[in-house]
């Protein structure tokens, strides 16, 4: 009797000094931050020649992917108990799966960094750059929507919508990029992995937007 | 005692421990995680119980006798051919897992031995059944899912009212959809009462026959009562547990605030109908309502589906009242 009445308490301890599931969020979105901050370095640093800079950055996204994976495990394996209703698990477990993939796309830049070190051209270089840096930006904003959604609809919204003028701004810059890698026509191998980042920062940028064009869902579907 | 009232008596056991086996009042409230299944099980069986007890006694007295008109001597196998008939659609119904009202089948099985009785007798056929009393059933059917469909447009729109204030982010929805899910299980627990009132009196209907027959006093059928309602309760908590796990997993999904016009306006029109006496399907009060919720949000019921449904609930009449028919024919050669 005196056992199971311990062990309730214990029990009891035990939930209480747990994270809310609610900081879960907020750390996986804090993650997205981070991880495009990394690539963003990591892509700056590639293009001023950094070397050892390059594989600081890189390493440090692939952490933020491997921390992102834990967070969205525990969040998966606690969506499902009393902590959170039943007919928001589906959207809460939509938000978490996402953030996990679109940190996934940063880290798959940020491995493929590591490949291959090119000649650097300054023009192609600067359009890297600008692509990477928006790339960040869009990773600070996401951040923020995942925060807002759960508790400023509009706010998160219009951040939403921020985050589609960006990466219109960054597809443009991707075709000049390309426009210009032609011109170039660097050696196969680099024309090849310069061909490569773009497209995978692009897919970044991209599955950040659709996950944004998700979120909107969201807010439309829960808001009256 | 006479057999054929022991037999009644078992019948009408059985029949209530049907019922509460097919009674979903509580899925909701499983499905939204308000209660876990065995604690909404007892809550419900104990509910149930309690409505049975209270509010039984004035549908019990529109079924059976008083549907049958005056010239009619309301007998033990006119009883055993309404119970068995029903219990044979209950089983079919639960078989294709369409939900069928036991109140339509028990009226559509007195059609059918008024019949019976009338060629048997050579009497008139529509002296054999009191039309007025059967027109207000009847319309009750009509009515009240009809109700259920506009009162939950009604709620929707109060609902969404009360939403639009408490709805800036995520976590303040899902905290005010809280607060409301305590509101459903409110309505759903006078919703339970209110359906072991009304569902019960399907089989009470045929103990106040046998006290009209001198078959039974008033101590046995009060005490008889007293075991239906038990029986309720052990259909409601040993097999009804499966149909409320299955429903829940449907309803579950669904927020509290689109749930509870449904509740509301169901669990209303149901304490309404029992208070009057008037034997009322919930089940078809409550799909209607969720249709009126659905509806105010945009969304279509499955067409097909809805007519599978629909359909049901027409042949359960003539079906029921064919069964009884041939099962009152059966006892007559024999007996």
């Amino acid at each position: 009797m005196l056992q199971k009445f311990k062990k309730k308490i214990d029990e009891k301890e035990k939930k209480s000094r747990k994270v809310k599931i609610q900081e879960l969020f907020i750390q996986s979105a804090e993650k997205i931050e981070v991880s495009f901050n990394n690539m963003n370095n990591a892509i700056h640093a590639l293009c001023d020649g950094k070397t050892k800079e390059i594989k600081k950055y890189c390493e440090a996204t692939v952490i933020a992917e491997k921390e992102a994976d834990r967070i969205f495990e525990e969040i998966s394996a606690r969506l499902f108990s009393r902590e959170v209703m039943v007919f928001s698990r589906g959207d809460r477990l939509y938000i978490a799966k996402h953030v996990e993939q679109v940190i996934d796309a940063a880290e798959i830049v940020a491995r493929r960094l590591l490949i291959h070190k090119p000649k650097i051209f300054p023009d192609l270089s600067e359009m890297l750059k600008d692509v990477a840096a928006k790339a960040k930006n869009i990773g600070q904003i996401l951040k923020k929507v995942i925060i807002k959604i759960f508790d400023d609809f509009d706010e998160a919204e219009r951040l939403v919508n921020q985050i589609q003028d960006i990466r219109r701004d960054a597809r443009e810059v991707e075709y000049q990029f390309l426009e210009k890698l032609f011109e170039f026509k660097p050696e196969y191998a680099d024309f090849i992995f310069y061909d490569q980042i773009i497209k995978k920062t692009l897919s970044a940028i991209n599955n950040a937007e659709n996950f944004g064009d998700g979120i909107r869902g969201l807010i439309w579907k829960y808001r009256f | 005692m006479d057999w054929v009232i022991i037999i009644l008596i078992i019948l009408a056991f059985a029949l209530a421990f049907g019922i509460g086996s097919n009674d979903e009042t509580m899925a909701n409230v499983v499905g939204s995680g308000s209660l876990k299944l065995k604690r909404a099980v007892i809550l419900g069986g104990v509910l149930a119980f309690l409505g049975v007890i209270f509010l039984s006694g004035n549908v019990g007295k529109t079924i059976g006798a008083s549907l049958l008109g005056d010239s009619v001597n309301y007998n033990s196998f006119m009883m055993i051919a309404i119970l068995l008939s029903t219990s044979i659609r209950l089983i079919i119904s639960s078989k294709s897992s369409v939900p069928i009202s036991t109140t339509h089948s028990i009226v559509g099985s007195i059609f059918g031995i008024s019949f019976v009785w009338a060629i048997s007798t050579g009497e008139n056929y529509f002296l054999s059944i009191n039309w007025v009393k059967i027109s207000e059933v009847v319309l009750g059917w009509f009515i009240s899912p009809i109700l259920g469909f506009f009162g939950a447009i009604a709620m929707q729109l109060i609902i969404k009212r009360f939403m639009k204030y408490r709805s800036a982010g995520l976590l303040e929805v899902e905290s005010t959809e809280k607060y409301l899910q305590y509101v459903i299980l409110t309505f759903v627990c006078i919703n339970q009462i209110s359906r072991g009132g009304n569902d019960s009196a399907n089989a009470l209907g045929v103990l106040i026959g046998l006290m009209r027959s001198d078959d039974l006093t008033q101590e046995v059928v009060t005490i008889l009562t007293f075991i239906i309602g038990l029986m309720l309760m052990t259909g409601l908590i040993f097999v009804g547990k499966n149909v409320i796990k299955n429903i829940s997993t449907t309803t579950g999904k669904m927020r509290p605030s689109d749930s509870l016009s449904a509740e509301v306006s169901t669990s209303m029109i149901m304490l309404g109908a029992t208070i009057l006496g008037l034997p009322v399907s919930g089940s078809h009060i409550l799909i209607f309502g969720l249709i009126g919720s659905a509806r105010m949000k945009g969304e279509k019921p499955d067409r097909k589906s809805f007519r599978r449904m629909v359909s049901s609930w027409f042949l359960t009449f003539p079906v029921a009242a064919i069964l009884s028919a041939v099962i009152y024919s059966v006892l007559l050669f024999f007996f």
